[in-house]
């Protein structure tokens, strides 16, 4: 048995990167989804048609990285919230993650957050590049924060007092 | 003197409001009863996005698809009747009602129950002190009433119900101290999981509560380890602090009116327990009477919905008479999507149960 079955954490071999990911300077989505559940919609949300569920409904999703302009939308529409998207290289010393925020109050635009990885374990601090609310992501806030490069891979959650 | 109608639905739940949505494509005088007080069933405490296919509502949040489908029914050719119990069925044509005004005999030409589940409770010392909750209840109380049900909170159950309900717990700014399931395995999607997991919340399997303790409310519950027997593990109980312990220990389906109705009840245990026997579109051993959702078998509300929309289709097909191909048609799409819902390795129980049923029926 798969150790997620038991931990709940993705098994990180599970998910497709891009080639050399760590040389990306854009925006790409990781897609922590890697489990046969019925859905969808994050193939029919991408405008530019960068996912695809092939054949049954409950097969893994399948990303092309170069079609993607890392416009969020199934990062909102996800309803398992397992879709983030990723920027390595966001600015010369600093990458940065876009995750799925459903709590009150939202964080503040410059703010310094927690980090949190898969497992809830605090890695460092970040801080909110933008929050984004819209119907596109089906009232999913979508947070930018931007980290150490070497906490991209690493970070899923925020909080801050 | 007994009022009449085409159709009448028991339970405006997804399955009940899918099928009041089909019907209402091709008859009319169709009506819905539900005991509470709105309709939508379970659907109106969903605030997550659904899971499922695109054509079926996945990414919409469960309560919007509740409005959706409200929406969507005419006025004119759908009449619903809240706070309004079914309390019996008599053959051919009779259902007995009970609402604030007290008995009303509504006659039918066809009725579809769509009656759900009701979820299971699950024996350990002191499971009737005040402060154990059934999931289902801690939903209603913080998305339909508005109130925060508990500070900290110990889920019982690591199946979708009881992480989704942690999740929305959290929203609500409550505390879960943890997650225990009996199973060595987490029984729901893994990204309900996860979503719980990078905030924090232990998901402790192979574990289960020996009890809750406290003076005259729950004020603590003792877990222990269990083995690869389901055996408790002695000298491994801890104690945790809280407040409350919600069970999310799975749904038997509600089958008491189709059982008294004479439906024929078979024991499916992949499907949750007691469901009445139905063909490929959802009626029972007696003619004109339906059964679409969970009461014919515990699955996820998108398969209730189809089924629903099955059960409507043939009812109103039976009545109207409508072109063939029109219905024939309608037929194999849902046909389609539920068995495209139903694959994977999450649905294979589902699935044989359904199998079983029919194979039950010839």
């Amino acid at each position: 048995m798969i150790a997620y079955k038991t931990t709940g954490i993705v098994d990180m071999e599970l998910v497709s990167l891009p080639q050399d990911w760590e040389k990306q300077t854009r925006f790409f989505p990781v897609i922590e989804c890697i489990e046969k559940i019925p859905c969808n919609p994050c193939s029919f949300s991408c405008p530019k048609g960068a996912i695809s569920v092939i054949g049954d409904i409950t097969n893994i999703p399948q990303i092309d990285f170069e079609r993607c302009n890392g416009c969020s939308i199934c990062v909102g529409k996800c309803p398992g919230l397992a879709i983030f998207l990723v920027n390595p290289n966001f600015s010369e010393n600093k990458g940065a993650v876009i995750l799925p925020y459903e709590f009150r109050p939202l964080p503040e635009k410059g703010s310094i957050v927690r980090l949190y990885d898969r497992e809830g374990k605090e890695i460092g601090e970040g801080m909110i590049e933008a929050i984004r609310t819209s119907k596109a992501f089906e009232n999913t806030p979508l947070v930018t924060v931007s980290m150490e490069k070497d906490l991209v891979m690493c970070a899923r959650h925020i909080r801050f007092d | 003197m007994s009022e009449e109608y085409n159709i009448v639905i028991v339970g405006a739940g997804p399955a009940g409001l899918a099928a009041a949505t089909t019907a209402s494509k091709y008859t009319n005088k169709i009506l819905i009863v539900d005991e509470n007080i709105k309709p939508g069933g379970q659907l109106s405490k969903q605030t997550h996005k659904f899971f499922g296919s695109k054509n079926h509502y996945a990414s919409v949040r469960g309560v919007n698809i509740c409005n959706i489908l409200l929406d969507g029914l005419s006025k004119e050719k759908v009449c619903f009747r809240p706070e309004t119990s079914a309390i019996g069925f008599y053959k051919p044509d009779t259902l007995i009602i009970q609402d604030k005004e007290g008995l009303h005999k509504i006659k039918g030409n066809k009725f579809i129950f769509a009656t759900g589940a009701i979820e299971n409770m699950v024996s350990f010392e002191n499971n009737d002190l005040p402060g154990v909750y059934g999931a289902g209840a801690m939903q209603t109380l913080m998305n339909l009433y508005g109130v925060k049900p508990a500070e900290k909170v110990l889920m019982l159950g690591a199946g979708n119900i009881g992480l989704i309900v942690s999740y929305q717990l959290m929203q609500a700014g409550v505390e879960i101290m943890g997650v225990v399931e009996a199973s060595p395995f987490i029984g729901g999607y893994h990204v309900h999981a996860a979503k719980l997991r990078r905030m924090g919340v232990p998901i402790l399997t192979s574990h289960t509560v020996k009890g809750v303790y406290g003076d005259g409310k729950v004020e603590k519950a003792i877990i222990h380890k269990l083995g690869g027997g389901f055996e408790p593990l002695h000298g491994t109980e801890k104690t945790i602090e809280i407040d409350t312990l919600c069970l999310a220990v799975g749904l038997t389906p509600s089958v008491e009116l189709l059982h008294q109705a004479g439906c024929n009840i078979k024991f499916i245990k992949e499907l949750s327990g007691y469901v009445s026997v139905h063909d490929d579109m959802m009626e029972t051993n007696i003619p004109g009477v339906f059964v679409a959702g969970d009461a014919s078998g515990v699955e996820e509300a998108s398969a209730a919905m189809l089924e629903g929309n099955m059960a409507g289709l043939k009812a109103a097909y039976d009545i109207e008479g409508f072109n063939r191909s029109v219905f024939l048609n309608e037929k194999e799409i849902v046909e389609f999507e539920l068995k495209s819902l139903r694959t994977g390795p999450f649905c294979e129980r589902a699935q044989a149960g359904k199998k079983r049923l029919m194979v039950e029926e010839r």
